[in-house]
């Protein structure tokens, strides 16, 4: 048996979910597009904390260069935003789309008492707690939970990745992870668990909850596959592991599928060492799939329809260490990208950097509420049950 | 059912049967099973420790005065990349206790404590300490291991107690010696966490790594806690703790969720707690619990989704798959989402049902042909900076291709000709699976049991203790 079924078990996790329980296939929910165009959001995690001075760099400001001898970046090098400030020249495309008033730059955006550990400070930010609070569910997870209250085809949430994130992790239900939704489905079918899924009779309780989970994946991975064969994207995306989760992601929202929410990661922006180089590398990934991917947004119609968001775990300290790279810091700016801002080009304040905490920036704004906006204004759900209490929210959307 | 209760027991009590015990556990009551491995439970248990001493014997170097920062932060780097290598050995020293002990109900209890005491600490040195308190009192006083691992270096230093000071103090370790060690959330008021801030100031660590006193930094006023006023210190707040008989409820419920059904029954916690409070004497708690009649009760049994470090061991302890090499142990781990010595915050790791979404799912059902080296897999595990620092670590990705892991054992194959196919999906299989699958495995195994066996690790149901 082992050794025969080596043919199903293919590349992905969810390989084998094709060959079970094929009595859910019929159960999906009628839950499909309404009329009228989904919004959606992507979020693009730079996990490892990327380094926001070197990002929008403050190049009239003299601490930012006091404070990174060799690492600052020179208001030559940058590419205009504004008096104040610009771009790593490594992310044309930001300044493309700035100029185009498709770009909103948020910066200070942070939490009080933020942790400096990577996994500690992602898991606020996933799970939206408070510093000293640990949730096991995340903000999207549960926006799926109250959004899902009576839907068993949970593919509202997507995460182009191998290991669900926590913020996409709910209650009652989870977002659905892979790489390559036409790897999600393998060929070989298996009669054997065909057929075990039509004799299942759940005579146990929990053993019914785990059948209940693989029903839905399995609907779930054939409606996704199924989508994303319905009208794939032709643009050519570049073909590192960002710019085909962005492809996969964009024959997706091309079609009708229920999806409100896209979850991609990149990094490690964790440089404590050669920064330069690093963040480098990455701005050039992340520039050339984010080029693409607006194209063939705007192409498609959809921009208008879809909100792209960035952050990090936390920012980096002010001060160079002595790698020629940075050390853990605090807040961040993030960045919004659509066809639909409301407000354009950077809408606070910069960094003060006159006003350090130990070292690190003190956040102005925070993350809550910039969560609380997208929840309110452009997934159109309750910021209350999902955060705990009312946040305000912002006027980029 | 007899049988059934047996191996109910050996699941919440350990990691389930292995291939020495599951032979003759049908001679034996649920009592006299349980009186076996109380007696297993009375010898110490053995020392994780690293093969390589060099982070013992260089942590000094990142706190020595005369050393330049420069300096510092390449030794600092270099303890880093040795604890990384230690964490490995320790990980898989662990594992293969926990596969082979015949103290399964310490281990068992190590590594419960372990979730409790969930450190996050890069520094092996630091967490071997911290570890060895832990297994030191794993059955022992809940009291001793309160105390001993709140003064661990590990502890003080991974809650910042070590900022904790007389004008300045920090609140992180009072908290959560309240919250999350003792008493649970909603049992303290926030001027308590400040009163318990003050008395635990001058708790710090030496630049050799071990636990200080410093007097100075201790603030020698008085303070007012649970209706007591004095100079108190963080032994006097450790004992007014473990005073207040909802330390004993917290813990007792805490036990009760992981060892007998997520679903806590108050009236039964509370009439644990109340025996339990008198001596905090852990084995005596397990003892009530795991002697009980009610815990062998249907609605206690198979509800419990396996965490990944049990479905991990308990594979190994009853399958043909009884060799798995360091890296992979240690690759599965983190495509599981749990990782010895690694866990996600000092809140632990999540427990039940969280531990299943579609994908984790999928690849648990695998497991055994991924471990196998029969599936083909190329999974990528998240990125952990906190342990890489931003590089990249060939730990993050899976890949196996046709390793043939399987070694060939001849007790195994001794054991499956010996029993029928009825026989071995009760031991291999906690909840009851129906009859028409079984036939289902029958047909399409055609007398093979070991494929058989490879079916029955396939079923969701495997997923269940």
């Amino acid at each position: 048996m082992l050794i025969k079924r080596r043919e199903f078990l293919q590349s992905t996790a969810l390989a084998s979910a094709s060959l079970l329980l094929p009595k859910f296939l019929n159960a999906m929910a009628g839950n499909a597009l309404p009329n009228g165009r989904q919004k959606v959001l992507v979020v693009v995690q730079l996990t490892g904390g990327n380094d926001g001075l070197n990002t929008i760099i403050p190049y009239t400001n003299d601490l930012y260069y006091n404070n990174r001898p060799e690492l600052s970046i020179s208001k030559q090098q940058a590419l205009r935003l504004n008096d104040d400030a610009g771009l790593n020249s490594n992310l044309p495309i930001l300044k493309e789309l700035h100029d185009e008033g498709y770009l909103a730059v948020l910066n200070n955006v942070g939490y009080p008492n933020p942790n400096r550990s990577h996994f500690r400070s992602m898991d606020i930010w996933h799970s939206a707690s408070n510093a000293d609070e640990y949730l096991t569910t995340g903000w999207l997870g549960r926006y799926l939970d109250e959004l899902c209250k009576d839907c068993n085809l949970p593919t509202q949430l997507i995460e182009t990745d191998d290991i669900l994130s926590l913020a996409l992790k709910g209650d009652a239900h989870q977002g659905i992870n892979f790489r390559d939704p036409r790897k999600i489905y393998n060929k070989a079918q298996e009669h054997f668990y065909k057929n075990i899924g039509n004799s299942h009779q759940h005579e146990h309780e929990m053993a019914d909850y785990l059948y209940k989970i693989l029903g839905e994946t399995i609907n779930s991975t054939n409606y996704i596959l199924e989508k994303s064969k319905a009208n794939p994207s032709k643009a050519a995306y570049p073909s590192t592991t960002f710019g085909n989760n962005l492809k996969h992601i964009a024959s997706l929202i091309r079609s009708d599928i229920n999806t409100s929410v896209y979850y991609v990661s990149l990094g490690s922006f964790d440089t404590h060492v050669r920064q330069q180089a690093r963040q480098t590398e990455l701005f050039k990934e992340l520039n050339a799939g984010l080029q693409v991917f607006t194209q063939d947004l705007k192409k498609s119609n959809r921009f208008n329809d879809v909100l792209i968001m960035t952050f990090s775990e936390f920012g980096r300290r002010v001060a160079q260490n002595a790698s020629a790279g940075t050390d853990h810091g605090t807040a961040n700016n993030m960045f919004f990208i659509s066809g639909a801002l409301r407000q354009k080009g950077i809408i606070n304040e910069l960094p003060d950097l006159s006003n350090l905490s130990n070292g690190d920036l003190q956040y102005t704004v925070d993350f809550k509420n910039v969560y609380a906006t997208i929840l309110n204004k452009w997934l159109n759900s309750s910021v209350p049950n999902i955060l705990g209490k009312d946040f305000e929210s912002l006027d980029f959307i | 059912m007899k049988k059934n209760n047996n191996l109910h027991l050996l699941w919440r009590s350990g990691f389930g049967p292995n291939l020495s015990d599951i032979g003759d556990i049908n001679k034996l009551t649920a009592k006299q099973l349980w009186q076996r491995i109380k007696d297993n439970a009375s010898t110490a248990l053995p020392e994780i420790a690293p093969s390589n001493s060099f982070v013992r014997d260089n942590y000094s170097k990142t706190t020595a005065n005369e050393l330049s920062k420069v300096e510092k932060d390449e030794w600092g780097r270099k303890i880093r990349q040795q604890s990384n290598k230690d964490f490995r050995e320790f990980n898989h020293q662990w594992i293969q206790l926990m596969v082979h002990s015949h103290n399964q109900l310490a281990e068992k209890m190590s590594f419960f404590w372990h979730h409790h005491f969930a450190i996050r600490q890069n520094n092996s040195l630091l967490q071997q300490d911290a570890f060895r308190l832990i297994r030191k009192h794993a059955l022992g006083n809940f009291g001793d291991l309160l105390r001993e691992v709140s003064k661990s270096a590990a502890m003080v230093l991974s809650l910042n107690n070590q900022q904790n000071r007389k004008r300045s103090p920090n609140e992180n370790f009072a908290r959560e010696i309240m919250e999350l060690f003792s008493m649970g959330m909603g049992h303290y008021t926030e001027n308590d966490i400040k009163e318990v801030a003050r008395a635990f100031t001058g708790w710090g660590v030496d630049k050799e790594g071990q636990f200080t006193f410093n007097r100075k930094s201790h603030d020698g006023g008085i303070k007012s806690f649970f209706g007591r006023s004095g100079n108190f210190d963080g032994d006097d707040i450790i004992d007014i703790i473990l005073e207040q008989p909802q330390t004993s409820i917290f813990i007792t419920s805490k036990i009760y969720c992981y060892f007998v059904n997520e679903r806590p029954d108050a009236v039964r916690i509370e009439l644990l707690a109340q025996s339990f409070r008198k001596d905090y004497n852990i084995l005596q708690l397990l003892d009530h619990i795991f002697s009980s009649d009610w815990f062998y009760e249907p609605q206690h049994m198979a509800n419990r989704v396996k965490t990944p470090i049990e479905l991990l061991v308990g594979l190994q302890r009853l399958s043909p798959i009884s060799a798995i090499e360091e890296q992979l142990q240690y690759r599965t781990q983190r495509l599981l989402g749990q990782v010895l010595f690694n866990p996600p915050s000092i809140a632990g790791w999540p427990s039940g049902k969280s531990w299943l979404d579609s994908s984790s799912l999928m690849v648990r059902l695998q497991l055994p042909q991924i471990i196998a080296g029969t599936a083909t897999v190329n999974l990528k595990a998240k990125i952990d900076d906190d342990r890489n620092m931003g590089l990249s670590n060939p730990d993050d990705v899976i890949r196996l291709y046709e390793r043939g892991r399987i070694v060939p054992n001849p007790d195994w194959d001794n054991w499956l000709s010996d029993n029928s196919e009825a026989n071995i999906t009760t031991s291999i299989v906690l909840p009851t699976v129906s009859q028409q699958t079984l036939l289902l495995l029958q047909e399409e195994t055609r007398g093979n049991k070991n494929d058989y066996t490879h079916s029955l690790m396939n079923l969701p149901e495997y997923q269940l203790c």
